[in-house]
């Protein structure tokens, strides 16, 4: 893991080059759980959410105000930011899903920027000035601060298959059919005796609460929040483009999104990020516009694509 | 006590009449007809009856029980279960998927929805129903990749799987080739057979008038004759309705 390109160089380089890539890792690994929750809400029930990242900053603050306030533990805290994020996705529950399709997706952003906003001005949150987390404590199980990475590193993997083991469920039970159902005819899956609200408020609720726990985890990453940092739009764009560019709607998407659009991220920052004119965010999203159109649907969706096309023989 | 009825029910749209005051009638094990010209307000009955729209006025009751300010998911739980207009199938998912879809909701928790798949007996059930309408060999394929006939098919074997009461159909021929319409008819008789009752709208006179024991006829929103076919067939009413009021000259 610690190999320099070179496998020469000292060994302190190879170190940083560890923290780096273990760095790297744990984003990746965070993009997996955010993708396979907005997967179960966005690719499943078909309820395009753009405002994902409210649930990440009320998970996060949730938990560092209860860990700065009241001393509670960021692994109790973790659970209440997840219980927090649903609560609020159950109150934007009720009177979003009379919106459908672009509408549910637009006041889902509104309501993300909105809680940013609110988050910005209140007094008791920091404002703009963010939250430190009690650094001085570090290391703390307890508090679950560390110095090193692994530790995250391990916390992360575990939620990640955990989320992805959930989504394989989904996909297996009558769930998912009834999900898939909901997303493809509302008015036909309710003839049925599905009830379209119910099944799409659990997903939305579900979905905030992985959401609010990941932000938890966020904080305890980085030590710092702000509402800049853990509610910002481009965190929303980011947890629908995972599971779409991979494949929404599937088990593998959101893995595949996340181990290819991050480390994608991370590359163009290394090659073009230095020139401070933003020239990275540009060949960016321009790999990504391109990506899109050459797959639509998802790499998941090419390759089921590639596979029927072999398994059929073409007739002339 | 009747199966179905509905009384006085009025449906406006802005300023347009959808229904003017409809009232019918239907038996447990009746198979009935509701004819009339498009426009006449059929489809909206259904609507109404499905829990899709919520009526201006009247009362829909089923075995005595009023279906209004329930939701279609309800409706259904209840006991009715309708196909649409144009076919409402889930296109993505596998003909067998379709059908499980349909599966009983009553009582059913998203808990209990998320912890398993569908229980063998179910599989079996909604196999079986695939088999009925002949669509086995196609349990696996997308019901996008089915033709237009053997999705209305699909669609009512989804409705079936919900053992409804109460079938509402509206024009479950439209657009089916001749050899599946036959099939089709034979199923629907054999499904009245086993004792669901059926309600259905249909423009195939011939179909319609060959499947019913009774038939309304619905113009301008409002029941404008009941009775069996052959009376419906020479009834100057219903004729009227169709084709305009006779000319002078005695022609048609």
């Amino acid at each position: 893991m610690a190999h320099s390109p070179t496998g020469l160089l000292p060994d302190r380089r190879r170190h940083d080059n560890t923290i780096y890539y273990e760095h790297v890792l744990i984003v990746c690994l965070l993009y997996v759980v955010l993708g396979q929750a907005w997967n179960l809400v966005g690719g499943y029930a078909g309820q395009w959410s753009l405002g994902h990242a409210a649930f990440f900053g009320l998970g996060a603050y949730t938990s560092t105000l209860l860990l700065l306030r009241a001393n509670v533990s960021p692994w109790l805290g973790m659970v209440a930011g997840g219980l927090v994020a649903a609560a609020i996705a159950c109150a934007i529950a009720f009177p979003c899903f009379k919106l459908r399709t672009h509408y549910f997706a637009m006041a889902t952003l509104a309501i993300g920027e909105t809680v940013r906003v609110l988050f910005l001005a209140f007094d008791w949150t920091g404002g703009a000035n963010g939250l430190v987390l009690p650094v001085q404590r570090i290391p703390s199980t307890r508090d679950m601060l560390w110095a090193d990475k692994e530790p995250y590193l391990l916390i992360i993997l575990v939620m990640a298959i955990a989320m992805t083991l959930v989504i394989v469920q989904v996909e297996r039970s009558r769930l998912g059919i009834y999900l898939r159902a909901i997303n493809q005819d509302e008015e036909a899956a309710a003839r049925l005796g599905i009830d379209p609200r119910r099944y799409k408020l659990a997903a939305l609720a579900g979905s905030a609460f992985i959401t609010g726990m990941t932000g938890t985890f966020y904080a305890q990453y980085t030590t710092y929040i702000d509402p800049f940092s853990v509610m910002p739009p481009m965190l929303s764009v980011r947890m629908v483009l995972v599971p779409v560019f991979g494949g929404h709607g599937t088990v593998a998407g959101p893995i595949i999104g996340a181990f290819a659009l991050i480390p994608l991220s991370e590359a163009v920052r290394v090659f073009w990020g230095g020139r401070g004119i933003g020239i990275d965010q540009v060949v960016y999203g321009a790999i990504i516009v391109g990506l899109t159109l050459w797959m639509p649907g998802g790499v998941v969706a090419l390759w089921r694509r590639r596979r029927r096309a072999r398994l059929v023989p073409r007739v002339a | 006590m009747s199966l179905l009825e509905v009384s006085g029910v009025a449906k406006h749209f802005g300023g347009l009449t959808a229904l003017a005051g409809v009232d019918i009638t239907v038996e447990a094990g009746e198979i009935v007809g509701l004819i009339g010209p498009n426009g006449s307000g059929k489809t909206t009955l259904f609507h109404c009856i499905a829990g899709a729209l919520a009526p201006d006025a009247g009362e829909i009751r089923l075995s005595g029980q009023s279906l209004l300010g329930v939701g279609p998911h309800v409706v259904c739980a209840r006991g009715v279960g309708r196909t649409f207009q144009l076919v409402r199938v889930f296109p993505q998912l596998s003909a067998l998927d379709n059908v499980l879809a349909g599966q009983s909701h009553r009582a059913e928790s998203v808990a209990a929805a998320f912890s398993g798949a569908s229980r063998p007996e179910v599989k079996r059930r909604a196999v079986a129903l695939l088999d009925f309408m002949g669509l086995t060999d196609h349990a696996t394929t997308p019901a996008s990749e089915l033709s237009y006939g053997q999705q209305r098919l699909l669609e009512l074997a989804t409705v079936l799987m919900g053992e409804p009461d109460l079938l509402l159909l509206d024009e479950p021929t439209a657009g089916v080739n001749p050899v599946l319409v036959d099939r089709l008819l034979a199923r629907l008789r054999e499904i009245n057979r086993r004792g669901t009752t059926i309600v259905l709208i249909e423009h195939n006179m011939e179909a319609v008038m060959g499947l019913s024991s009774r038939m309304y006829a619905l113009a301008m929103g409002r029941t404008i004759a009941e009775g069996t076919p052959e009376a419906l067939r020479s009834n100057p009413t219903v004729l009227e309705s169709y084709f305009g009021p006779p000319r002078a000259t005695g022609r048609r």
